[in-house]
């Protein structure tokens, strides 16, 4: 044979031995998908959108060239909408499909996890870490789980190493204060939360286990410190981009809310918004949605953008009382007092029997010195209310103030009664004791007060200079 | 016959590539392991099996019941019912008459947010105590307002009211043990907190002096119980911790009240929302289980549902360790109770259900997994309404050797409709 048809011949061969491996990978990868297409599940309770999606993605899947990326979309539909064992079959696929894929296997543990299942979870974590030995998020998973199954020399290895490729994470510094927790190294403990904190000073997770840590060492001052700055900040897992990312394919807004609210209490507010837009973009109808909208938008100091939501809200659904108080408290912030009245009687037109209208009514009437209404609702917001001190608090000093001393003593009693500890209660009841020359009773209400760290330290100065003033010696 | 007679040399180089494609393309993809996926329990709709009868006092405002439970506390050999009523901080006592009429009394007033009341014999004389697990508050304060209480009973139902600790994280349950083997009866004590909580035993000294002793620090506790958990006969405690931490810990007892901890379980889902965890021997091999569910969904937003809650076996397997077994899915699973529903030798298990998509009309607010004898569940919804029911207890209130449910509701949040305090569930047939 000529040597160019020698060449040509072998050319050919090479082509057509190529285009059947190619052929054949995308025959079985065509195989594969097919395979894992779950059956549909049932949508009709689900915006329609969500069904015209998982249609859509599903013809993708189904399609000769582009079918892998097919199935991660629906994957993504599944999992994000809380369709888990289709979206389980599908990640199942994809990790035979794409094995060098670290998203998979990762995907998949999260939804092991979800349902306490570490021990399915462990093995597609350790696979995700060595697929990806920089993901971050999947290390400080690998050590919950680690953590959580008693093995916390496993755990702190892993903590250790997400630290050493991600300095100062605050996350696998508490982990690792943990597992020193659980070996019984309070002091190592104590040092590694102090250090998360010199590094991330508003972790609560950290803030938390160093007040007990601080407590369990004997330390009750700086215990007490903490929990007075705590507040009631929640904790938040760590950022998870590929399992975060998912709500951008949810269509059940009560998730995208709680998303919303978790990513903006976490401090991202915009991401927070742009999920409870989307929240409200599918229940236009729903009040709530416009509240968590509007809270976020006020940690931000977005206090107009705010007053938009919640007089939306309130237009939607006049009884929410949450919505309405929200509205006053706005509009108050924005310095609208007369619209904030306005919305008040509103508010209490359609809500009579809120508590918490009912107490801001007792307030502005007391505002404006018409002290026996003021009262008059004060009491009403607690029968309404009965479990809670505050309208009593609020009630008490009001009535110190008339000269109602008997019936501001019933108020703080009865706010004690239902709130042992109440700090406030505990102050005004202290100021009550120094003004009417009780010293013992003021001393005695000073040792409760200190047992409470949420009394603002302003209210215990002024209470120390009251009781000098009146009594000539200082409170210990 | 090679098709490509002209070219020979070339056919035979063509050969490997081409039996190499039809050997691929009869070739299947590799077989695929399908993983087990989130466990569903069948559902029957069952709303015919049970009557529902409110009793006590009836509904004003929006109930708080936070727990219920059975006991025959005047020892006239009829179940009473116990119950925490945290709207108006008190315990109260539903009383069976023997014409098997229940009557609502107020046994002690002015306990601040009580969720928990276990019946005792805590003086040895011979009546039932109570044990109150007073939280100071319902809702997130991380304050140190719980405290614990115990009501002697002085045998006609007078209560006079022991404050064994105040001042502390809020506690949210108590149970009474031997646990360092002198004759007298110890606590085990789980306190929520917030932000901080504890665990702990309070030795009793006698005299209804107590002396605490820190198990474990983290917040969150719910519920403690105690049993012999690793078969060396002692009394040991697990706890189930929520908040962020969302684990179950084993505290095993050398016999003298010194503890051992480890976690039996826990969830990497810091949203897992535990929410009840109790003792029964589920699969009847002598050894007590633990129950446990996760419905809590207060967190973060507007209370509701999650996907992943749902009701949880830990087979206790011997030596302290357990298995997890997940027997299906329920939103907002509160109060897990195993009882034997049916006489049948075999262990249901009672579920309500508190944070739910209450907006729909047809969700589960009380449900019972029914297990064919072989550990395999069927979900049966009794009930759609009332609406979230936080607290059961199973007992036999007849006598008829059929146990009666009973529910207590908490309206904390919106719809405030189908409202409940306390409602006993007979069972409509009987063998």
């Amino acid at each position: 044979m000529h040597p160019r048809n020698r060449l040509l011949l072998a050319s050919l061969l090479v082509l057509l031995g190529a285009g059947a491996w190619i052929g054949q990978r995308m025959l079985n990868r065509q195989a594969v998908v097919a395979q894992h297409l779950p059956a549909v599940p049932e949508l009709s309770s689900w915006p329609a959108a969500l069904a015209d999606e998982i249609g859509a993605t599903g013809q993708l899947a189904r399609q000769w060239r582009r079918a892998p990326q097919g199935l991660a979309a629906l994957a993504a539909l599944y999992h994000a909408n809380g369709f888990y064992e289709e979206a389980l079959v599908c990640y199942e696929g994809l990790r035979l499909i794409e094995p060098g894929e670290a998203r998979w296997p990762h995907l998949a543990a999260a939804i092991a996890t979800n349902f306490g299942r570490m021990d399915e979870a462990l093995p597609l974590l350790r696979r995700t870490i060595e697929l990806d030995p920089d993901y971050i998020p999947a290390r400080l998973r690998l050590g919950d789980v680690l953590l959580k199954t008693n093995r916390t020399d496993e755990a702190a290895q892993a903590y250790a190493e997400a630290l050493r490729r991600a300095p100062a994470n605050p996350y696998a510094l508490l982990g690792l204060a943990r597992c020193d927790l659980a070996a019984g190294n309070w002091t190592k403990a104590r040092e590694l939360l102090r250090e998360t904190l010199t590094l991330s000073p508003d972790f609560i997770g950290a803030l938390s286990l160093l007040a007990t840590v601080h407590e369990h060492l004997g330390d009750q001052a700086a215990a007490d410190t903490i929990r007075a700055g705590i507040g009631r900040r929640q904790f938040s897992d760590a950022p998870d981009p590929w399992l975060d990312g998912l709500a951008n394919v949810c269509f059940d807004p009560y998730r995208l809310s709680v998303a919303a609210a978790i990513t903006g209490s976490a401090g991202d507010r915009a991401r927070g918004l742009e999920l409870i837009d989307r929240a409200i973009a599918l229940a236009p109808k729903s009040s709530s949605y416009r509240r968590v909208a509007a809270q976020i938008m006020l940690a931000d100091g977005n206090r107009e953008g705010a007053r938009r939501q919640l007089q939306q809200a309130v237009e939607i659904n006049p009884a929410d009382s949450d919505a309405w108080l929200l509205l006053i408290d706005a509009l108050r912030q924005l310095r609208q007092e007369a619209a904030a009245q306005i919305a008040l009687h509103l508010a209490l037109a359609h809500c009579p029997q809120s508590a918490g209208l009912q107490l801001a009514m007792g307030q502005q009437l007391a505002a404006t010195g018409r002290i026996p209404e003021a009262i008059a609702r004060f009491r009403l917001s607690a029968d309404l209310s009965s479990n809670d001190a505050a309208p009593l608090v609020e009630m008490a000093d009001l009535c110190f103030a008339s000269g109602q001393a008997e019936t501001g003593l019933a108020a703080l009693h009865q706010a004690l009664a239902r709130q042992p500890g109440n700090p406030l209660a505990l102050t005004s009841l202290a100021f009550y004791h120094i003004v009417t020359g009780d010293e013992a009773g003021a001393r005695r209400q000073w040792q409760e007060i200190l047992r409470q760290p949420r009394t603002p330290p302003a209210m215990l100065e002024k209470l120390r200079q009251s009781y000098q003033r009146q009594f000539g010696r200082t409170l210990p | 016959m090679c098709a490509f007679r002209s070219f020979r040399p070339a056919c035979s180089l063509l050969t490997p590539p081409l039996l190499l494609v039809l050997a691929l393309a009869g070739c299947r993809p590799v077989p695929v392991k399908t993983p087990s996926p989130p466990a569903r329990a069948a559902k029957v709709i069952d709303l015919e099996r049970y009557a529902r009868q409110p009793v006590g006092r009836p509904v004003e405002g929006k109930p708080w019941i936070t727990h219920v439970n059975t006991a025959d506390l005047d020892r006239d050999g009829r179940l009473d019912i116990l119950a925490c009523d945290a709207r108006h901080n008190s315990v109260v006592w539903l009383h069976q008459s023997a014409s098997g009429e229940l009557t609502e009394y107020t046994l002690f007033e002015g306990l601040s947010a009580p969720v928990h009341v276990e019946a005792v014999d805590m003086d040895d004389d011979g009546d039932l105590d109570l044990l109150v697990s007073c939280m100071g508050e319902v809702f997130p304060n991380n304050d140190k307002i719980g405290s614990v209480i115990i009501l002697e009973n002085d045998g006609a139902q007078n209560f006079t009211k022991h404050v064994l600790a105040e001042h502390i994280a809020r506690v949210t349950d108590i149970r009474a043990a031997d646990l360092d083997g002198d004759g007298r009866l110890d606590l085990a004590v789980a306190q929520f907190g917030y932000d901080q909580g504890e665990v702990r035993w309070m030795r009793n000294l006698g005299g209804w002096r107590f002396e605490s002793k820190i198990l474990l620090n983290l917040s969150g506790a719910i519920n403690v119980c105690i049993a012999d958990l690793n078969g060396d006969r002692t009394p040991d405690i697990a706890v189930l911790i929520s908040q962020q931490w969302e684990e179950i810990h084993l505290f095993e007892n050398d016999g003298k009240g010194n503890f051992t901890g480890k976690i039996i379980f826990g969830s990497a889902n810091e949203d897992y929302g535990s929410s009840g965890l109790s003792l029964c021997d589920l699969n009847r091999d002598g050894r007590p289980d633990l129950l446990y569910t996760n419905g809590d969904g207060m967190d973060y937003a507007e209370p509701g549902k999650r996907p992943w809650h749902g009701l949880q076996w830990l087979e206790n397997v011997g030596g302290g360790n357990f298995r997890f077994h997940r027997l299906g899915d329920m939103a907002g699973a509160y109060s897990p109770i195993g009882a034997d529903l049916e006489g049948r030798g075999v262990m249901d298990i009672v579920c309500v259900s508190t944070y739910n998509d209450w907006t729909k009309p047809d969700v589960a607010a009380l449900v019972v997994f029914r297990n064919d004898g072989k550990m395999n569940f069927t979900q049966h919804v009794l009930a759609r309404a009332p609406i979230q029911l936080i607290t059961c207890a199973v007992g036999d209130l007849d006598g008829s050797g059929r146990p009666a449910i009973v529910t207590g509701g908490f309206n904390a949040y919106p719809p405030f409709d189908r409202m409940d305090r306390i409602s006993v569930w007979l069972p409509k047939f009987r063998p």
